[in-house]
């Protein structure tokens, strides 16, 4: 064969493999991963948050106090705000707790937790069980027994696929005119695999995802996390012997399911609150969740309202 | 250059990207998403593994019995033994320690596929490798030796790097707390990251001493200009203590009590730990629990045992 009708043929090779690519992850974008038959002669939907989910996020779940358990499982001494990057300002607020309010000699084992504990910045570090359902398809809902407390993650329309990081940098997202409240605003959007540092061939050829070196996504990986940006916060307590954030309290959280040895589902989530009025830096944490077969350990618990002085 | 009126170069593109795609390996090859020098975050459970925690302080930790019972022999002085001082960490508590780590790769200079991964802690100079693929490694014997940082296997799913490690000596759960592992441990690991944030899951498993996987999440924040110093151990009397003395309690000696669980506020059913302290319910629990007798009274009892055993040392001294 002559050399021109070789680098022709394998030309059309490329252009017909990469094409198909490209239609088979622009018109079926979940197919690739659940090994699903391609939906390209079906009229395509606008993808929802439900529709796109990169993960089963549903059910109840329990948290697993397995670090921090004297901050977490216990009310922490008053005055005791060991490895959260606090200023002076905030060391002020955090002293003024009073343990008279939450049982008195026994506050620190009374049960008794203000609900400025269970508000976005500390609850999910809180021990308590979940409920994680969809309320609509693109609003993902997260009920807590422990602090009664409801989170609406919320996706934006037509657009559950996205890296929070590049968007915040990108001034796309961010406070917006919701009234304050104790959960915020939460802004949610899938992360799918690579979007870090993945070589052209992961991330899809030229057209498929954005072409080289745009940051395209290959979706026949496996994997994925849900991340969520909570703004419109009033302030609250990072742990609840009072230690504050205020309410220019932004959250940034990834959720990331994975299992143990034993098969038991689990989410990891990794929070980082950013808040330029109590805190000299980001304070970062994680918590794990393990998945229970149904609710019938669901045990309500209301936090205690206290009126701020 | 045309063909046919076609300029060809576009072509000449197209068909090398072409027997690129092919040869490439499928699926995508391994990432290299730990590359780099990572300084641990403390913000969370840093007591536990700054000098701490102390004997006996188990809340939170899914133990048996007999690793409650191993713990209760255990004198915290046995870390200043000389022989001791320079031993080395299991690959089930480095990560955890707060340490600076190390992560490079090493690939195969013909086909550029990730053949192992090595890390390396500051804090006690533990190296570890992790193999790859772990589907193209054979494991080791069950009679291979165990180390410490025992035989890694790991494989890229997606972002996530699975890390599953077996041979691993006998170790302890928990720094200066003489909470055991046994040789029978398994760790598995999901190391992942978020921009600069580095996660850790590490799921270590002992059918021994673990009544179910201890599930713990390690945070790390990258140093791009990273570096790390050497780890120079020199063994030094810190103790003066006779040769051949071994620090140990004997059997009989069961209060372990620190003042720090009375400062703390923490209920001494809960510093017993097992795994009924790990979850919400237990909040309900400890309102239950009787107060604590005074830090004086369990001193005083604690006082008495040590003197028995000390008259019990110096009876059977040659």
């Amino acid at each position: 064969m002559k050399l021109r009708s070789l680098v022709g043929l394998l030309a059309l090779t490329g252009a017909l493999t990469f094409g198909h690519a490209e239609l088979a992850a622009q018109a079926a974008p979940q197919a690739g991963r659940q090994g699903g038959p391609p939906a390209a002669q079906q009229p395509v939907a606008p993808q929802t948050g439900q529709s796109a989910a990169l993960t089963d996020l549903t059910g109840y779940w329990v948290s697993v106090v397995n670090q921090d358990w004297y901050f977490r499982m216990i009310t922490p001494p008053k005055g005791q705000y060991a490895q959260v990057p606090l200023n002076a300002a905030a060391r002020k607020i955090a002293d003024q707790f009073d343990p008279a309010l939450y049982g008195g000699a026994n506050y620190q084992t009374s049960g008794i937790i203000d609900c400025r504990a269970y508000g976005a910045a500390g609850l999910m570090h809180m021990p308590m069980r979940i409920h994680i359902t969809w309320d609509s398809p693109d609003v993902l809902k997260i009920e807590t027994d422990w602090g009664a407390q409801t989170r609406l993650l919320r996706f934006s329309p037509g657009r559950p696929n996205d890296d929070l990081e590049q968007a915040m940098r990108r001034g796309e997202v961010g406070p917006t005119q919701a009234q304050p409240s104790m959960q915020g605003y939460s802004l949610a959007m899938w992360e799918q695999p690579f979007r870090l540092n993945a070589n052209g061939w992961q991330r899809g050829f030229a057209g498929r995802g954005g072409g080289l070196g745009q940051g395209g996504i290959d979706v026949s990986q496996p994997g994925g996390d849900l991340a969520v940006l909570t703004t419109n916060l009033t302030p609250g307590w990072l742990r609840r012997n009072g230690v504050p954030y205020s309410a220019r309290t932004r959250v940034i959280e990834h959720y990331l399911t994975f299992q143990d040895p034993t098969g038991k589902d689990w989410i990891n989530v990794t929070t980082e609150v950013v808040d330029p009025e109590y805190l000299n830096t980001p304070f970062i944490t994680t918590a794990d969740f393990r998945k229970e077969p149904d609710g019938s350990k669901w045990a309500p618990h209301p936090c205690k309202q206290v009126a701020e002085r | 250059m045309q063909i046919m009126g076609i300029n060809r170069r576009p072509l000449w593109l197209a068909a090398a990207f072409t027997v690129v795609g092919l040869l490439s390996p499928q699926p995508a090859a391994a990432q290299s998403l730990i590359n780099g020098y990572w300084a641990p975050l403390l913000h969370q459970d840093a007591h536990p593994y700054a000098g701490g925690p102390d004997p006996g302080e188990f809340p939170g930790l899914p133990i048996t019995d007999a690793a409650r019972k191993v713990a209760s022999n255990y004198d915290e002085n046995e870390m200043m033994l000389r022989e001791l001082q320079c031993r080395p960490f299991p690959a089930t508590y480095g990560p955890r320690a707060l340490s600076t780590l190390r992560a490079w790769e090493t690939r195969d200079p013909e086909t550029q596929e990730q053949i192992k991964i090595e890390t390396t802690m500051a804090f006690a100079a533990q190296h570890r490798t992790i193999w790859m693929p772990a589907s193209r490694v054979t494991p080791p014997p069950d009679s291979a030796p165990h180390t410490w940082q025992g035989f890694s296997v790991g494989k890229w799913v997606g972002n996530v790097l699975w890390v599953h490690t077996t041979h691993l000596k006998e170790g302890f759960l928990q720094r200066s707390q003489g909470l055991p592992l046994s040789d029978k441990t398994v760790m598995d690991e999901r190391i992942f990251r978020y921009g600069d944030l580095l996660v850790n899951i590490m799921m270590i498993s002992d059918p021994a001493y673990l009544s179910q996987p201890f599930v713990y999440s390690k945070l790390y924040y990258r140093i791009p200009q990273g570096s790390m110093d050497p780890y120079p151990c020199d063994a030094r009397n810190h103790l003066p203590m006779p040769d051949g003395f071994v620090p140990m309690r004997l059997p009989f000696y069961t209060a372990i009590y620190n003042k720090t669980f009375f400062e703390h506020g923490i209920p001494l059913e809960a510093a017993r730990g097992g795994e009924q302290t790990m979850f919400p319910e237990y909040q309900d629990h400890l309102k239950t629990l009787p107060p604590n007798p005074s830090w004086a009274q369990v001193s005083a009892e604690q006082g008495k045992q040590r003197a028995e055993q000390d008259a019990i040392r110096q009876k059977s001294a040659p």
